[in-house]
């Protein structure tokens, strides 16, 4: 073995590793002291606002429950006057952009909420100017955080107050869990972990051996008045009551108990109490529907869905796109399957021509290597 | 002369042809640890089977990359101990020489790549896939042997380069780091590292083949 090649690989182990921690701890130091400039400002109470001419501080009280409004964006957050204006304006900007690219909640409903740190009331005098206006809770924006953890608590807040506009409908299937922002390869990866485990549910198992109509059953597309014996095989709910805690005394409950498929559909439907969740498919799982709607029919059609408030959760899907709600499921499996993730395990033949052309160059300046001249 | 030469080359490479075969040949057989059938599989056993297979997976693109860098630096080894004198009395030009070398090279390489491609269709026969995942053994063997064959070709022209080639590429990475240093003195983001890095590893950059996903199982 070279002694010169492995001189030259321990050198650049040597000479690389420093810089990049150099480049990191430049870095850290910079972002590090704007955060305590914009602290500092803020106690001596020139607190000003972000830079951007959408950004502006509506009204700050010193006195009594100290806070500020600002308005970033489309966002409008009141925050504790500690909490300083930099930080409030980065993670503002943060969840707007990622409300602009989730594009399914209206304008207005952005605008006219106002974000209220969850210490503060919407008592506070400071507040009356909003009155009128929804507040939505929220959490504590902290230093330690960044600006996207930070942001990711305003978009929760926009999520719940959304959601809780909604239809029954919409509240019942999204079960308050709205999620806005999507990450190809981590939530795609979760999707199609939860499309590949669905051993436990038989309408799973079907829908990914490709049958749409156990697809719409898993996840629970069509409105029906028994839920359970629709989206569930009838051995399934008797095993999930066999594995739940011991019996209430209810006589259906004990007939389903014994193995009684028809009690086990009256159970289910008329009790609260169930071992089960009523639609199989998981929370992300239903993202991952509206998600694929937003990917391949638009911002708008996404926002139609969600707007929409008659018919089942399938018929506004199915509306939404244009297309029937077979097709939707057909294109979201595939989707799910391949599409909604970016990388690939296989090399294509791009990287093959590039590995190979670039080999053929390097054995051509080996040639010509001038050792041996 | 070839069988010379590569007599002479698994001589000084035999050990890292022996090991890398080895673990080529027990990765992907790792990734089916638990086997079985998966179409009749448990809730979560699916979801932490390729989970599994994802991680173990992971290992493939390392022993590629361990396995070029080392057959290339061993490839010239036995020129440099002697001084390049047996190359220079040879009867052949010096670019057939170069490319008998590279070529003795590929083919001890062969053996890893063989090995993992066997592993692989093991692995894949040993389980019952659920519909919609698929297994990529031959695939994978492609792509382990041409990130495996890239890595060998840089390290095979890095250790027969001058001096001045050593020094250049040096340089060329230090002025990057100091071009960086530069930019971040003067309140600007350093990229250029990073920008290189980009460049060579994404399409249609040289490294790309070793990044992204690497499984035997996927949809």
């Amino acid at each position: 073995m070279s002694r010169r090649a492995l001189l030259l690989l321990v050198l650049l182990v040597l000479v690389a590793e420093p810089a990049r921690l150099a480049a990191q701890a430049s870095f850290d130091s910079t972002a590090y002291l704007r955060s305590r400039v914009a602290q500092l400002d803020s106690l001596l109470g020139h607190t000003s606002a972000s830079p951007t001419t959408r950004s502006r501080v509506l009204a700050e009280q010193a006195h009594d429950h100290p806070l500020r409004v600002q308005v970033e964006g489309r966002l409008t957050l009141a925050v504790p006057l500690d909490v300083p204006a930099q930080w409030v304006s980065t993670m503002a900007h943060a969840a707007d952009s990622t409300l602009g690219e989730f594009g399914g909640i209206p304008d207005e409903t952005i605008r006219r909420l106002v974000l209220l740190e969850v210490t503060l009331t919407p008592e506070n005098a400071m507040l009356a100017q909003f009155k009128g206006r929804p507040f939505a809770s929220l959490s504590p924006v902290r230093a330690s955080d960044s600006a996207e953890a930070n942001g990711s608590k305003a978009l929760e807040a926009m999520a719940h107050y959304f959601t809780g506009t909604l239809d029954s409908t919409w509240q019942k299937w999204l079960e308050g869990q709205l999620v806005l922002a999507w990450n190809s390869n981590l939530d795609g990866e979760r999707a199609l972990d939860d499309l590949a485990s669905v051993g436990g549910y038989v309408s799973g198992k079907e829908c990914l051996a490709g049958m749409l109509a156990s697809c719409r059953q898993w996840l629970g597309l069509d409105d029906s008045p028994q839920p359970y014996s629709v989206r569930y095989r009838p051995q399934e709910l008797v095993s999930a009551l066999r594995n739940s805690d011991g019996s209430h005394g209810n006589p259906t409950e004990d007939r389903c108990r014994g193995g009684d498929a028809q009690a086990c559909a009256e159970f289910f439907t008329l009790m609260s109490w169930h071992p089960l969740p009523s639609i199989p498919a998981s929370g992300e799982m239903r993202m991952s529907l509206l998600r694929e709607l937003r990917e391949r029919h638009g911002k708008e059609a996404l926002r139609r869905v969600l707007a929409d408030s008659a018919g089942s959760v399938g018929d506004r899907l199915s509306h939404a796109a244009g297309i029937s709600e077979d097709s939707l499921v057909s294109e979201w499996r595939l989707w799910v399957l391949g599409r909604g993730r970016i990388e690939r395990v296989t090399a294509g033949p791009g990287d093959l021509v590039s590995a190979l052309l670039f080999s053929a160059i390097l054995v051509g300046m080996a040639i010509r290597s001038g050792r041996w001249r | 002369m070839l069988g010379n030469i590569l007599k002479a080359q698994w001589t000084s490479a035999r050990a890292i042809v022996i090991v890398f075969g080895i673990l080529a040949f027990t990765i992907p057989l790792a990734s089916v640890f638990y086997g079985g059938d998966l179409t009749i599989s448990n809730v979560f056993q699916v979801s932490t089977w390729l989970a599994t297979s994802r991680l173990v997976g992971q290992a493939i693109p390392i022993t590629a990359l361990a396995l070029g860098v080392l057959l290339g630096m061993s490839a010239w080894s036995a020129d440099h101990s002697g001084r390049h004198v047996y190359a220079l009395s040879l009867p052949v030009p010096r670019w057939k020489f170069v490319l008998l070398r590279f070529e003795a090279g590929a083919i001890l390489m062969a053996g890893p790549v063989a090995a993992l491609g066997v592993g692989a269709l093991l692995a894949s026969a040993v389980v019952k896939l659920p519909t919609g995942i698929h297994a990529y053994p031959l695939q994978l063997t492609l792509r382990f042997a041409m990130a495996a064959m890239v890595m060998y070709a840089i390290f095979f022209a890095i250790s027969i380069g001058t001096k001045r080639v050593v020094v250049g590429t040096l340089s060329a990475i230090g002025a990057l780091i100091l071009g960086d240093i530069a930019l971040g003195a003067i309140g600007s983001s350093p990229a250029l590292v990073e920008g290189a890095y980009r460049l060579l590893t994404h399409w249609p950059g040289p490294l790309a083949i070793l990044m992204g996903r690497w499984a035997l199982f996927d949809v």
